[in-house]
């Protein structure tokens, strides 16, 4: 069964493009566009982790975002072959 | 005052007089901004979509370049020289069985011839053993109620005696029948031997007749499947460029979306009535963002377009390859077809007739070795009865010594004892060294008869099978083969309609003149702002006409921007990037971090 990703973005060239870049892999991907449509889609999961994706990279923002339990950071623009190399480390 | 932007965020420019403040100017920006971002993200969200359009169209392309070129009687191909391969070796595991079985079968045939001439001497072994039994008999008569029983002994040897003869002489029969029997065998066995050896021979001659050919053409198959692989790596890693590079609509639309929060904010300030000169300098960072963020469009575009122009040499070569390579492997293929269909026939008469002379060398074996097996179990009697004869001499004279002198007698039998087993020694010793050898030989015949008995059963099931395969490899060379033509023309119309929409992509990221107006637009009526707030046109001019490439750190504020426009800036294009450079091979510790 594929993997399948939940990719939370409010925008949707990112969407698009993370998406595309995924489903090419051959993953499956859910899109919402905002946090609470993300909680409401992750009820029944147990284990989640949570990539983030952002625009700062400033050491101060990863901790912030580390301290929030996220499992990794990835600095946009992605080239596409990084986050599946991310996803593929930490859902081996 | 040099530069608008030294004063960044507050405070007025040295020297200059401080604004009026007017700044109800900014209130019809935050629609205008509005319809900018609306504006440039329907045009990324266009080339994103003709981009993904143009992958899926791609992917597509490559499988059918994949059809075209044999993928699909790659894995026929190869099954069917793997097949033959193991009929080659098993061919192989016969010729050895028969050389083997011959050889040994040889040896077999002196080692009985050898043992025959002992094994006739050792057939009187047990008339002097009865002569000594009689002799002992005499001599416990003579001494009858001697405390030493001389009866008991010589019951031992008559006993003994009996037990030679049986064994000798089942011994010596059996090496007399089986004698013919070999010889016999011998010639069976040679006859086949030459025939299993030609039948090999010609097997292998067959199958090389089809294998190199087909190998020839799994190798052409996986070259260009291998070329197809590496054109759609091209197609990805320049893909991959794009995607890179339509992301900047998402960083533009954030410092958009930074500028209107940032006249917002000027205009709340004006309202409270608040200094509005401290806003000044928040108003010329506005006006940088916004002027850097058009050229990182613009750029942006630009960097798409050569992206979207190299992927057309890509699909062009992609096409012409596959058309070069399918009608190679075609012409290739209409001359394979005969060889397979030829091959087939010839191979499975071959392999046929070869497994039956292995079959038939192998029932012959099967035949002498049990009787050559029963012979090799005497060696156990023999030596046993050569220890029974040591024991019955020692007898002897422990009862010549407890006679004392009235023991002479029984000395003499004891030295008879003796000189039996001295003359015996070597016949017996001669007949053990034989059927050692035989044994040995044996166990090699066994041996290798049952490693290609294995191969030679299976070669018996799969007949039919091998047969099944050639055909089919026929028949998919000879589909793959008709179909060439029409798989050419799909690929040229699929070429075609990709080569199509990237012209229009490349046409649409061509024109991004409309979102530079926008943003030009936008920048005047900010200028207009800047003018009525009193700053001069000749302070703006030097403001826009800053070059990015002097200080990043004066246009961004973050360091992820200035990473950006130096990633997409400042890096290979998506024409100069290694095509091929390593998809697979991700540096993920540039900018990410696992936690």
């Amino acid at each position: 069964m594929a993997k399948t990703i939940l990719r939370v973005d409010d925008s949707l060239m990112v969407r698009q493009m993370v998406s595309f870049t995924l489903r090419a892999a051959g993953l499956e991907v859910v899109e919402v566009e905002n946090g609470q449509d993300a909680l409401n889609q992750l009820a029944a999961t147990k284990f989640i982790p949570n990539l983030m994706l952002a625009t700062e990279s400033q050491p101060e923002m990863k901790l912030k975002r580390k301290a929030a339990a996220a499992t990794g950071w990835m600095v946009k623009p992605f080239d596409p072959p990084k986050p599946l190399g991310v996803i593929a480390k930490v859902l081996p | 005052m040099d530069s608008l932007v030294e004063t960044q965020w507050g405070g007025s420019p040295p020297g200059a007089k401080p604004p009026p403040p007017s700044l109800a100017v900014l209130v019809p920006f935050d629609a205008s901004l509005m319809q900018l971002r609306a504006q440039f993200a329907q045009k990324f969200l266009e080339l994103a979509g003709l981009l993904q359009s143009n992958s899926r169209r791609a992917r597509e392309l490559a499988a059918e370049a994949h059809r075209a070129t044999g993928a699909e009687t790659i894995a026929l191909c190869q099954r069917s020289i793997e097949r033959l391969q193991a009929i080659l070796a098993e061919a192989a595991a016969v010729s050895r069985m028969v050389e083997v079985s011959s050889g040994r079968m040889g040896a077999i045939l002196s080692q009985l011839q050898a043992v025959v001439v002992p094994l006739r001497l050792l057939t009187k072994l047990h008339t002097r053993l009865k002569i000594v039994s009689v002799l002992s008999r005499i001599e416990g008569g003579r001494l009858q109620g001697s405390e030493v029983d001389i009866a008991a002994l010589a019951s031992d040897i008559d006993h003994l005696a009996t037990e030679v003869q049986t064994r000798v002489d089942g011994l010596f029969d059996t090496a007399i029948s089986l004698l013919p029997m070999l010889t016999k065998g011998m010639k069976e066995l040679d006859r086949l031997a030459a025939q299993g050896r030609e039948h090999t021979a010609q097997l292998t001659r067959c199958a090389e007749t089809v294998l190199q050919p087909a190998m020839v053409q799994l190798e052409a198959s996986k070259s260009s499947a291998r070329e197809i692989d590496e054109h759609f790596v091209d197609f990805q890693r320049a893909t991959d460029r794009v995607i890179m590079s339509l992301q900047s609509e998402d960083l533009a639309r954030q410092r958009v979306e930074h500028v209107q929060e940032a006249l917002q904010r000027v205009r709340t300030t004006a309202n409270v009535g608040e200094d509005a000169t401290a806003s000044a300098g928040i108003l010329a960072l506005q006006r940088a963002q916004l002027c850097d963020t058009r050229d990182l469009l613009c750029e942006s575009l630009q960097t798409i377009h050569k992206g979207l122009s190299a992927l057309r040499p890509v699909v062009k070569s992609l096409v012409l390859r596959t058309t070069e390579q399918a009608r190679q492997e075609a012409s290739q293929g209409e001359r394979l077809i005969p060889l397979i269909e030829e091959g087939t026939t010839s191979v499975s008469q071959t392999s046929r007739e070869c497994f039956l002379s292995a079959r038939s060398i192998v029932s012959l074996v099967d035949e002498t070795v049990p009787a050559i097996a029963s012979m090799t179990n005497g060696a156990g009697a023999l030596q046993a009865i050569a220890s029974s004869i040591h024991l019955l001499s020692l007898n002897a004279t422990i009862k010549t010594a407890q006679l004392g002198t009235s023991g002479e007698a029984m000395s003499t039998l004891a030295t008879e004892l003796h000189a039996i087993i001295a003359s015996n020694r070597p016949g017996i010793d001669a007949v053990l060294a034989g059927l050692d050898g035989i044994a040995r030989a044996l166990t090699e015949i066994c041996s290798v008869r049952d490693g290609s008995g294995e191969s030679s059963m299976l070669a018996s099931e799969s007949d039919h099978h091998l047969e099944q395969v050639l055909r089919e490899f026929a028949d998919t060379v000879r589909t793959s083969t008709a179909e060439t033509d029409e798989r050419l023309s799909t690929i040229e119309q699929m070429g075609e309609a990709l080569e199509k929409d990237l012209r229009a992509g490349c046409e649409l990221a061509s024109h991004g003149e409309p979102i530079a107006e926008g943003f030009d637009k936008e920048i005047g009526s900010l200028d207009a702002a800047f003018e009525s707030l009193g700053f001069t046109a000749e302070m703006i001019a030097r403001n826009a006409n800053r070059t990015r490439s002097e200080d990043l750190t004066a246009i961004y504020s973050m360091e992820s921007e200035r990473l950006l426009h130096a990633q997409i800036f400042g890096s290979a294009t998506a024409e100069t990037a290694s095509p091929s450079s390593a998809r697979d091979s991700v540096d993920l510790a540039s900018d990410v971090e696992l936690f």
